[in-house]
C-alpha cells in the first residue's frame, strides 16, 4: 500500500493522467463517454458506436474488446471494484460468469423491462436475459447452427442433403467412401465438442416436447429429474457414436481445434463442418471461390422432427452503478431499432430472435430457413443450464467418448451428476 | 582457447543445425505473418509465395499500433528502470548484510515469485481503483514493479553472492561509505546481470496481456498485446494480422537482447579486471 | 559435483563464493532494501494475503454474499476427481519440463559460450521463442501437431500407425505435446541465465588447465560447472516454479482436453473462480499451488545448500 503510494508520487510527473470511465455527464442529457465492453468478433458494435455518437453529438462510446476468457475475468474484476464499463456484453441464461442471470442475481444490472424494444424480442429471447420476471439484457441476434458445406462439392459427388437419421448414416458413408470428410469437427475445441450431440438432443426432445424450455424455467421439469432429458442425452450420443462409426467426422477429430476443421472445408478436404453461423465468414473468407449453404442434422427417421438449434449471439446489459447510467441504456436503445438488429444479425451472420414477414436469411443460410421461418428452431440447452460446470463435464466426456475411453452410460451419469452438484 | 580451431568449426556447424530445428516454429511465425490471411487457411505451413507486406500496415494502421508502441515502450521503460535500481539497492542488503536479517527478508521477496497471480488480482486491483489510477499507465507501472521485484532480486541476490568481496572490504578500508561502496565497486560488477534482468524483466513485462487490458482497456493507453489481441476473434480470428503484428512487438525485445548480450560479455571482463 | 573437492584452482584470484556477511556486511544499513520491501508490501503480499482469505469463504466472486466457511473448500478439493489428477498433472509437467529444459539450456549455453562466430546470432534466434507471446506459439504448435501436419508425417515415416501420432489429441500424448511446448519456448530462458553466469568464469582459469592438459570436458566439471551452481538453483527455481503455474500453454492448445488429461491446477483455479461462478473454490486451489511450490522449492534449496 505505502509502496504504492511512494511510487505513484514519484511516476505521477511524467504520467499523463487520463481517467476512463464516464465523464461528468449530467444526468437527464444523453452525452459524454460511456465504456463499453465486449468479447471480440461484434463486427457490429463499432458501426453501433459510430452511428450513436454521430447521432449524439457531445457522446463518445469507447469500445473495448477482448477473447472470452479474458473477458470474463476482467468484467468479473471490474465488477468487484465498481469500475465496471457502463454497456457489457453478456451471456443469455446462467451458464457462465458473465451469464445475465447470475449478474443480475448478485444485483449489478439495471432493470429493462421498461424499454421500447422488449415488446418486440420474442419471450424466448426475454426469457434468457430475465430474472425475478425483469429483463436485464438486450439480445440482438442469433446464430442457427448446423453443418456449413460446399455446394458444388455436393452435387460433384451425388449426394444429396440427409431428412433423417438413417439417410445421414448413408450419407456419411458414401461421401467417406470418396476420400472425402463428410463433416469436419474441431474436437479439440472444448465450445465446439458437445454442438452435435446437443443439436441432436434438440430435435429428440422438442419433437416430443415443444414447451420443453417453458417447462423447464417454471420447474415442471427438472434437469435431474426429467425423464425426457436424460432419455433424449443417451440416445443423442448413441446416435453421436454412430455417426463417429459411419464416419461422418474425420479421423482423430479430437486432434483438430475449430480452425483447423473448417480449414478443411476451405481446403476442400471436407464437405461441411459444424458450426455455428458467425464462424461462416471466416470460411468463406478462407476460400471466396467455394458456394457454401447449411443444413441442420436430422436425429429421427421423421423429417418433420428436426428442429434448427441456435445459439444465442451478443447480448448486452447495462452496468446499474453507471455514472452514465442515462446514456447508457440510450445506447442500448439504439442498438433495440429493429434497422440496428437487422445490421447485427446480417454482420454476424445470424438472423434475428423473431423471424418477421419481412425478415430475410442471408445466402449461405438458405438451407435452414425454412425451419427458422417455421419457428422450428430451439436455444442451446447450455444456456438454460444452471452452473458452468456441467458444460465442462460434457465437454471432456463427450472427448473420452469419441476417444473410445467412456461409454454412453457413464458419460450421461456424469452429466447428471455435474446437474446435480449446482 | 583464444584461437578458432577445426573443434570449434566443428562446434559451430552443430550448433548452426541445432538452432535451424530450433527455429522451424519460427519460421511458421514468420511466413504467416508475410501471408494474406485467406492463403494462410488454405495451407498453414507453406512459405509465402510472395513479399506480402499488407499484413503489417494493417496491423500498424487499423490496429493502432503506433500509439500502443510508445504507451509499451514508455511503460516498459520505467518498470524497468524502477526494477533494477530497487532490485539491485535491495540485495546488496540482501547478500551482504551481517547475520541472518538479510537472507530472511530475502526469502519472503523471493517467495513473492510463488503466489499464483490469481490470489492477488482482485484485492490489487480494488486498490489501484480506489486510488483512482485505473486507466492511468501508472497503475500498470506500479504493478510491474511489484510483481516482477521477485525474479529481480533472486538474480541480483543470487549473482551479488557469487562476487567477491575483498574488493568491496579493500574500499570499506579506504574509508569509502555504504553508499560509495556499492555505487563504485559494486554495481560496475553488476553489468552483465543487470542485462539480464533487464532482458527478462523487460520480456514479460512487454508480452503482458491480461493485466494491461484489466487496467488500462478502453483508454488510449493500452500496449501492444492489448491491441494485437483485438485481432484475435472469437469465432474469425485474422491471424495474417496477428503475426504481423507480433512480428512487430518481437523486433525491438530480440534487438534489445540482441545488443545486450554482445555488451554484457565485454563490459563483465573489463570490470573485473580494471 | 562431487569433483569439486580434486580442482585446486592454480590462481584463486577470486573466491569461488563470497563470505555473507564478514567486514563488508557489517555497515550496510536496511535502508537499501526499503523501497524493494515497500513496494512488494503493496503489490504483493498486501494483495496476496486479502485474496487468500478466500480460499476459507463460499464466495461466488460477484456480490457482497460472502460466507466464512473453513476448510470446505479443501474438503471438496481433495475430495473431488478433478484436483488431484490436475495435481498429477502439474506434478508431471513440471518434472519434466525443470530438468528438460535445463538440460537443454545448459548444453546451448555451453555451445555458445565458446569463440565460434556466429554465436550471438544463434542466442538471439534461440532466445526469440521466449519473446513470443503463449497464445501465438500454441496457435503455432497446433499446426505441427495436427493430424496430417508436419510432425504426424515425421512420426509416420518413422513407423508410426498410418496418419502418424495424434499428439493434442490423444489423452497418451497431450501432455506431451504441452511439454514440448512449453520446453521450446523456455529453454532460451535457462540458457541465458546459464550463460550470464559463465560469464564468472575466469578465462585465466580455463587457459591454465588446458595448459596442464585438462580437455574440455574434464575443463567443464573441474572448473566451470562448480562455479554454475547458482545459475543452476535459479534456474532449476524459476522453470520450477512457472511450470507449477503452467496455464497459458495450455489454455492455448488443449484447453485442458482431450477428456482432463491436460488439466492442470492452474487452469482448473482460473475455470473454477473466473468461470463457474466458484472463487472461494478457485483460490483454495491457488493456496494449494503456492503451498506446494514452497515445500518443493525449499527442499530443493536445502539440497542445492548441502552439498555446497
Amino acid at each position: 500500500m505505502v509502496g504504492a503510494v511512494v511510487l505513484t508520487a514519484a511516476t505521477a510527473l511524467t504520467a499523463c493522467g487520463s481517467g476512463s470511465g464516464s465523464s461528468s455527464a449530467s444526468k437527464d442529457a444523453i452525452t459524454g463517454t460511456i465504456r463499453v465492453s465486449a468479447q471480440t468478433d461484434q463486427p457490429y458494435l463499432q458501426d453501433a458506436a459510430n452511428q450513436f455518437e454521430k447521432l449524439h453529438p457531445g457522446t463518445k462510446v469507447q469500445l473495448v474488446e477482448s477473447p472470452s476468457n479474458t473477458y470474463q475475468t476482467t468484467i468479473r474484476a471490474q465488477l468487484d471494484a465498481k469500475h465496471a464499463p457502463d454497456v457489457m456484453f453478456v451471456w443469455g441464461g446462467a451458464g457462465n460468469a458473465m451469464a445475465t442471470q447470475q449478474l443480475a442475481k448478485a444485483g449489478m444490472l439495471a432493470d429493462l423491462s421498461d424499454r421500447p424494444w422488449v415488446k418486440n424480442m420474442g419471450d424466448t429471447a426475454n426469457g434468457l436475459v430475465s430474472y425475478d420476471n425483469k429483463v436485464y439484457a438486450l439480445n440482438t441476434y442469433a446464430n442457427p447452427t448446423g453443418v456449413f458445406y460446399n455446394t458444388d462439392m455436393l452435387s460433384k459427388l451425388g449426394v444429396s442433403i440427409p431428412k433423417t437419421f438413417t439417410e445421414l448414416l448413408s450419407f456419411c458413408k458414401d461421401v467417406s467412401s470418396k476420400g472425402i470428410v463428410p463433416i469436419a469437427m474441431g474436437n479439440q475445441t472444448g465450445y465446439l465438442n458437445t454442438e452435435v450431440p446437443l443439436e441432436l438432443v434438440n430435435t429428440l426432445i422438442y419433437s416430443k416436447n415443444k414447451n420443453f424450455a417453458a417447462d423447464m424455467a417454471s420447474g415442471k421439469e427438472k434437469w435431474t429429474t426429467s425423464d425426457l432429458w436424460k432419455s433424449s442425452l443417451t440416445k443423442a450420443h448413441e446416435l453421436y457414436l454412430q455417426m463417429n462409426d459411419a464416419k461422418c467426422f474425420q479421423a482423430n477429430s479430437t486432434g483438430y481445434s475449430d480452425q483447423q476443421a473448417r480449414q478443411l472445408v476451405a481446403q476442400e478436404k471436407a464437405l461441411g463442418v459444424n458450426i455455428i453461423s458467425a464462424a461462416a465468414q471466416g470460411v468463406q473468407q478462407a476460400n471466396p471461390k467455394i458456394k457454401y449453404d447449411m443444413f441442420e442434422i436430422p436425429a429421427t427417421d421423421n423429417p418433420d422432427d428436426t428442429i434448427l438449434t441456435m445459439n444465442t449471439g451478443a447480448s448486452y446489459a447495462v452496468n446499474k452503478d453507471s455514472t452514465n447510467l442515462k446514456t447508457a441504456i440510450a445506447f442500448i436503445d439504439f442498438m433495440g431499432e429493429d434497422k440496428q438488429l437487422t445490421a447485427a444479425s446480417n454482420a454476424a451472420f445470424g438472423v434475428p430472435y423473431k423471424a418477421g414477414p419481412n425478415t430475410t436469411v442471408m445466402d449461405g443460410l438458405k438451407g435452414i430457413e425454412p425451419l427458422y421461418k417455421a419457428d422450428k428452431t430451439a436455444l442451446w440447452a447450455t444456456n438454460f443450464w444452471p452452473n458452468a460446470e456441467v458444460k465442462q463435464v460434457m465437454i471432456a466426456q463427450d472427448q473420452n467418448l469419441i476417444l473410445g475411453k467412456t461409454n454412453v452410460t457413464d458419460a450421461v451419469n456424469a452429466i447428471q451428476k455435474a446437474f446435480a452438484g449446482s | 582457447m583464444k584461437k578458432y580451431t577445426w573443434r570449434t568449426g566443428v562446434l559451430e556447424a552443430v550448433m548452426i543445425l541445432v538452432t535451424a530445428a530450433f527455429v522451424f516454429p519460427l519460421w511458421l511465425l514468420v511466413s504467416v505473418g508475410f501471408r494474406p490471411s485467406a492463403e494462410v487457411s488454405l495451407n498453414p505451413v507453406a512459405p509465402p509465395s510472395s513479399l506480402y507486406l499488407e499484413n503489417f500496415s494493417t496491423a500498424w494502421e487499423e490496429g493502432g499500433l503506433g500509439p500502443a508502441f510508445i504507451n509499451s515502450i514508455y511503460i516498459t521503460a520505467i518498470s524497468v528502470a524502477i526494477l533494477v535500481v530497487v532490485g539491485a539497492c535491495a540485495s546488496y542488503y540482501f547478500s551482504r548484510s551481517r547475520g541472518k536479517a538479510g537472507l530472511r527478508w530475502f526469502a519472503i521477496v523471493a517467495a513473492g515469485m510463488m503466489v499464483p497471480f490469481q490470489i492477488g488480482v482482485l484485492p490489487l486491483y480494488r486498490v489501484i481503483t480506489d486510488l483512482g489510477l485505473a486507466g492511468n499507465p501508472v497503475s500498470l507501472i506500479i504493478f510491474n514493479a511489484g510483481i516482477h521485484l521477485p525474479l529481480t532480486v533472486i538474480l541480483y541476490t543470487g549473482f551479488m553472492r557469487q562476487l567477491p568481496a575483498e574488493y568491496e572490504e579493500a574500499a570499506r578500508v579506504d574509508g569509502a561509505s555504504s553508499f560509495q561502496t556499492f555505487w563504485r565497486i559494486v554495481v560496475p560488477l553488476l553489468l552483465p546481470v543487470t542485462g539480464t534482468v533487464i532482458v527478462l524483466d523487460g520480456v514479460s513485462i512487454w508480452n503482458e496481456f491480461f493485466t494491461p487490458l484489466l487496467y488500462l482497456g478502453g483508454t488510449p493507453n493500452v500496449t501492444v498485446p492489448v491491441q494485437i489481441y483485438s485481432f484475435v476473434g472469437e469465432f474469425n480470428t485474422h491471424w495474417g494480422q496477428v503475426f504481423a503484428g507480433l512480428l512487430m512487438a518481437s523486433l525491438p525485445i530480440l534487438l534489445l537482447f540482441f545488443a545486450f548480450q554482445r555488451y554484457m560479455i565485454r563490459s563483465f571482463g573489463s570490470g573485473l579486471k580494471g | 559435483m562431487v569433483i569439486t573437492t580434486e580442482t585446486p584452482p592454480r590462481s584463486d584470484t577470486r573466491p569461488r563464493k563470497a563470505v555473507r556477511g564478514g567486514a563488508a556486511g557489517a555497515r550496510i544499513p536496511f535502508w537499501f532494501a526499503v523501497p524493494c520491501l515497500l513496494i512488494f508490501a503493496g503489490v504483493v503480499a498486501y494483495p496476496t494475503l486479502q485474496g487468500m482469505y478466500y480460499a476459507f469463504t463460499d464466495w461466488t466472486g460477484l456480490g457482497s454474499d460472502i460466507h466464512f466457511n473453513g476448510i470446505d473448500n479443501f474438503v471438496k478439493l481433495f475430495s473431488s476427481p478433478e484436483a488431484p489428477e490436475a495435481l498429477g498433472h502439474t506434478l508431471l509437467i513440471a518434472a519434466s519440463v525443470t530438468i528438460i529444459q535445463n538440460l537443454l539450456g545448459l548444453l546451448l549455453a555451453i555451445g555458445l559460450h565458446s569463440k565460434i562466430k556466429s554465436r550471438n546470432v544463434l542466442r538471439t534466434l534461440l532466445f526469440a521463442p521466449v519473446v513470443m507471446t503463449p497464445v501465438i506459439v500454441g496457435y503455432v504448435w497446433q499446426f505441427i501437431f495436427v493430424p496430417g501436419g508436419p510432425f504426424a508425417s515425421l512420426t509416420e515415416s518413422l513407423g508410426a500407425p498410418v496418419g502418424g501420432l495424434n499428439v493434442l489429441g490423444d489423452p497418451a500424448f497431450a501432455i506431451w505435446g504441452i511439454i514440448t511446448i512449453v520446453i521450446w519456448q523456455h529453454a532460451g530462458y535457462s540458457m541465458v541465465i546459464f550463460l550470464a553466469g559463465m560469464q564468472n568464469v575466469p578465462d585465466e582459469l580455463l587457459e591454465a588447465s588446458a595448459l596442464d592438459g585438462a580437455n574440455a570436458v574434464q575443463r567443464f566439471f573441474w572448473i566451470t560447472w562448480p562455479l554454475l551452481r547458482t545459475p543452476t538453483l535459479i534456474n532449476v527455481t524459476l522453470s520450477l516454479i512457472s511450470s507449477m503455474k503452467l496455464f497459458d500453454q495450455v489454455m492455448a492448445t488443449t484447453q485442458g482436453g482431450p477428456g482432463n488429461a491436460t488439466q492442470t491446477l492452474s487452469t482448473l483455479l482460473f475455470s473454477e473462480a473466473f468461470l463457474y461462478n466458484n472463487y472461494g473454490y478457485g483460490i483454495s486451489l491457488g493456496l494449494i499451488v503456492f503451498i506446494l511450490i514452497a515445500v518443493i522449492s525449499f527442499g530443493q534449496m536445502r539440497l542445492f545448500r548441502e552439498r555446497d
